[in-house]
């Protein structure tokens, strides 16, 4: 990661005599009690790419949201070139020349690219009947071509559907279409989230270019190597308020973390406990739905199991047949030594198999309380007559404000909206509603996307401890440090099948070798 | 890990509170504005008709008028709490009311036999209608729009379009009784399923479902909940109560016509969601939908004893639906930051 991305840092960062700037003055934004900005100024300036960084909460999100016209402030207000401008739709911000990529890209899948392109810019018109807002097909696909060329899209054809395309294909076009509207400001939400790293340097080649032709790019992400080897300035929030700014050459890694965290640095993660107990899941040759071909390994209680891979080799696909969310077709399963089949996801929770799913929209409720949220999987332990399922009110809250104590989950109360706590918070709900119903197998796929620092360590301390209580634990994560650091074993899947066991301890080499399929025949389970 | 959090967060909190001020009083109005706006309502009508409007006669009235469209709503409530629509609703109270009446008339069956007779069917329309949804995956605005033509078709052939006026069992005209203070006993089966309701969807496993797979489904599946069978329960006893509704319309007219139930769709969902933001911010629940019942057939009642026309009751009460669906969207939005 970090040398491609180096390898896209310009030589010479352009930061004087810009002509655009946008600055937030005095930016307050309150959420009934929970202030989530405080007075922020920050600014923007065009040809610099500047890093936005903060733990979850920190008040990212809702001053990207403010930008895009998507919420208003309390107080305070943004300035362009100095001047007061109106944001109270995002068509206001694209009229302003500011433009958004996130990760749920605003791409309609079936159309194609070139559709996508002139989405909200000013398609090429038909001469003459300009005026009557006819598309111009050739000029369109013409100007298509260039864009794309622009980006380093060399080999897509406009006409393609988007959802032909890869996700870091997606990306580009996403900024292609920034460059289609004229965008003199670019936000970028963690972009580098699932891309490999040649994609990321792609991705900063094409943002490199862009700045230098005087677009001010904001880039949120939670990759410190990235933000050091392509950021220009860098401004840090905490709790809504800018604790700091400064270019990013006078700070260090170590300090962004000491100011996120303020000045309280996390407990770095238990050493893994080696007592491996009994097998608990078996595994072999799994095939199924989603394109997994021929998966085997075994669980046992007490582990935590790395699934390492690249993108498209059907980790979560593994995990959505193990928990009853896709159908089975072939390959044995056995849990404790009995045979093992999840036709839904309902016989799966019974036997104790459960998943903490990488979108937090799969499992959480925004619009029900915290603590319905963690009673839902175990509702028969809350009720008030044992043989009639009828709910004990207290028992429900009382358990629920256990797990919130014990997972130190940030909520006002257990009544809140669980949609109203940040990512991280809702994570530890969702896994509070898995620990409460006794599960045996948790599967965690990508726990940490997304979540801060403080909130990854929080993360690995709890899949630890759930190992050291007895539970086999599955952990899929593109990250390879954090695999390599607490996966008491790693299993590489390439493409649906499963193609290597290693040991604690093996390098990164080691797994991307796998994972690459360099691996010798030797070491391969099957 | 967790020794700084509490005294943490307890200073947000204090902060937070000491700066939010106005915003209680936002969520104040959110939950009991409906109820004010009910007072208002009784004040305002009051004051037109000084002499009928307020007094232990009218509210019987009122009361009693309500009773089949409160029974139909707690029925679509249910359903509402899934996530789904169910259009049907209308014509199988009607198509239920004709067929139970006929049973009992027409093939002088008896009360006990017409009851369980037009029950099962409408049991079993609701099994179609969530079989259809669940498992062929049709939309269930879809689903219910069709059924209910069917459910229509079937109660014309069933009864040839003709009105049955007489003869109905006194086991059933019973019901139309006045029982205390001029309120019928229909009134009473209508308050006795809502307590039922607000039971079964509160404080039951099935409630906390029910709400979990009308706020995300997806989730709700990743949950262990079976969430088809959820929401086929739920067009079940929507469907099922909506016979019922049938069965109170006959009681109460002593007798079926074709088209008895087919005008109480629309207030139903005004209700529904009218109560959506009785109480809660945007979630369906039965206490709503019966003071939202109560509101409408209050505002029937009080612009009619002020002598103003029925079309414009007709036309008030279509306004009144788009506002609380409005007005439960807003309340959702804002409740949620």
């Amino acid at each position: 990661m970090t040398g491609a991305a180096q390898a896209a840092r310009p030589t010479a960062p352009a930061t004087t005599g810009t002509p655009f700037r946008l600055a937030t003055r005095g930016l307050t934004k309150r959420f009934g009690r929970f202030t989530a900005l405080d007075g922020v100024d920050v600014e923007f300036h065009g040809g610099e790419l500047h890093a936005l960084v903060g733990q979850n909460g920190a008040g990212k999100s809702t001053l990207v949201k403010i930008l895009a016209g998507l919420q208003r402030p309390d107080a305070g207000h943004v300035e362009v070139d100095g001047e007061p401008v109106r944001l109270r739709s995002p068509h206001d911000a694209q009229r302003l020349g500011l433009g958004f990529v996130h990760q749920e890209l605003a791409l309609t899948l079936d159309q194609s690219v070139e559709t996508n392109l002139f989405l909200g810019a000013r398609a090429p018109r038909v001469r003459g009947l300009g005026g009557l807002g006819v598309v111009s097909a050739r000029a369109a696909s013409g100007t298509a071509r260039g864009l794309l060329d622009r980006v380093g899209l060399t080999a897509v054809d406009p006409r393609a559907p988007v959802s032909a395309l890869s996700v870091s294909e997606r990306w580009l076009v996403a900024i292609a279409r920034g460059i289609a509207r004229e965008e003199r400001l670019l936000v970028l939400d963690e972009p580098t989230v699932a891309l490999s790293d040649r994609e990321v340097g792609q991705l900063f080649e094409v943002v490199g270019a862009l700045k230098r032709a005087g677009v001010a790019i904001v880039f949120i992400s939670h990759r410190m190597a990235e933000i050091f080897a392509v950021g220009d300035r860098i401004t840090v929030l905490k709790d809504g308020r800018r604790v700091a700014a400064m270019p990013v050459a006078e700070t260090s890694p170590g300090e962004l973390v000491e100011l996120m965290a303020g000045g309280e640095l996390p407990q770095p993660a238990e050493q893994r406990s080696a007592p491996r107990g009994e097998r608990i899941l078996r595994v072999r040759n799994l095939t199924g739905e989603g394109g997994v071909r021929d998966v085997s390994f075994d669980l046992h209680g007490g582990e935590v199991l790395g699934l390492a891979g690249l993108v498209g080799s059907r980790r979560t696909e593994t995990a959505a047949l193990l928990t009853g969310l896709a159908r089975r077709s072939g390959g044995e399963l056995e849990l404790d030594g009995r045979p093992y089949a999840p036709k839904s996801t309902t016989r799966a929770l019974e036997a104790g198999v459960v998943m903490v799913a990488e979108d937090r929209h799969d499992s959480v409720f925004d619009d029900l309380s915290v603590a319905q949220n963690v009673a839902l999987s175990s509702l028969r332990s809350l009720r008030r007559f044992a043989p009639l399922p009828v709910i004990d009110g207290g028992r429900e809250r009382r358990a629920a404000e256990e797990m919130v104590e014990r997972l130190d989950i940030r909520a006002r109360s257990v009544r809140e909206p669980a949609g109203n706590l940040s990512g991280g918070n809702q994570q530890k709900v969702v896994l509070a509603r898995w620990m409460r119903c006794g599960a045996r197998v948790l599967i965690f796929d990508e726990p940490t996307h997304g979540v801060d620092v403080h909130g990854k360590q929080q993360i690995y301390a709890l899949m630890r401890e759930l190992a050291a209580a007895g539970a086999g634990v599955i952990f899929i994560s593109s990250e390879m440090p954090e695999l390599l650091q607490l996966a008491d074993r790693l299993i590489v899947l390439r493409e649906g099948r499963s193609v290597a066991e290693l040991p604690a301890g093996s390098s990164e080499r080691d797994v991307l070798r796998a994972c690459y399929g360099e691996t010798n025949h030797q070491e391969e389970t099957r | 890990m967790s020794t700084q959090a509490p005294s943490e967060a307890a200073e947000i909190d204090v902060g937070a509170r000491a700066r939010a001020g106005g915003g209680d009083l936002a969520g104040w109005l959110r939950r009991y504005g409906v109820l004010l706006a009910f007072l208002l309502i009784v004040a305002l009508f009051t004051a037109l008709n000084p002499q009928t409007f307020f007094s232990l006669d009218n509210a019987a009235v009122i009361l009693n008028n309500s009773q089949s469209l409160g029974i139909l709503a707690l029925g679509l409530t249910v359903c509402l709490v899934v996530g789904e629509f169910d259009l049907s609703i209308g014509y199988v109270a009607s198509f239920i009311g004709m067929l139970s009446v006929g049973v009992m008339v027409t093939q002088d069956q008896g009360a006990i036999a017409g009851v369980l007779a037009g029950l099962a069917a409408a049991a079993a329309i609701g099994l179609v209608n969530g079989l259809v949804v669940t498992r062929l995956g049709v939309a269930s605005l879809i689903t219910t729009l069709s059924v209910g033509s069917v459910a229509a078709g079937l109660n014309y052939l069933y009864g040839r379009g003709d009105a049955i006026t007489s003869g109905l069992p006194t086991a059933i005209t019973d019901f139309n009784r006045v029982i205390v203070l001029n309120v019928r006993g229909v009134v009473f089966v209508w308050l006795g399923l809502a307590v039922v309701l607000w039971f079964v969807l509160g404080l039951t496993e099935y409630g906390r479902r029910a709400y979990a797979v009308g706020s995300s489904p997806r989730a709700a599946r990743m949950s262990g909940v079976n969430v088809e069978r959820t929401k086929v329960i739920a067009f079940v006893v929507c469907s099922l109560i909506a016979g019922l509704c049938g069965l109170a319309i006959a009681a109460s007219t002593a007798g079926a016509t074709p088209q008895a139930g087919d005008g109480l769709l629309l207030d139903a969902y005004a209700a529904a969601f009218l109560g959506s933001v009785v109480l809660r911010e945007g979630q369906f629940n039965v206490v709503g939908t019966v003071v939202a019942v109560l509101l409408l057939k209050t505002i029937e009642n009080g612009l009619a004893q002020a002598g103003v026309d029925f079309s414009y009751a007709t036309i008030v009460k279509g306004l009144l639906l788009i506002g609380a669906v409005a007005l439960a969207r807003s309340s959702r939005r804002k409740a949620r930051v």
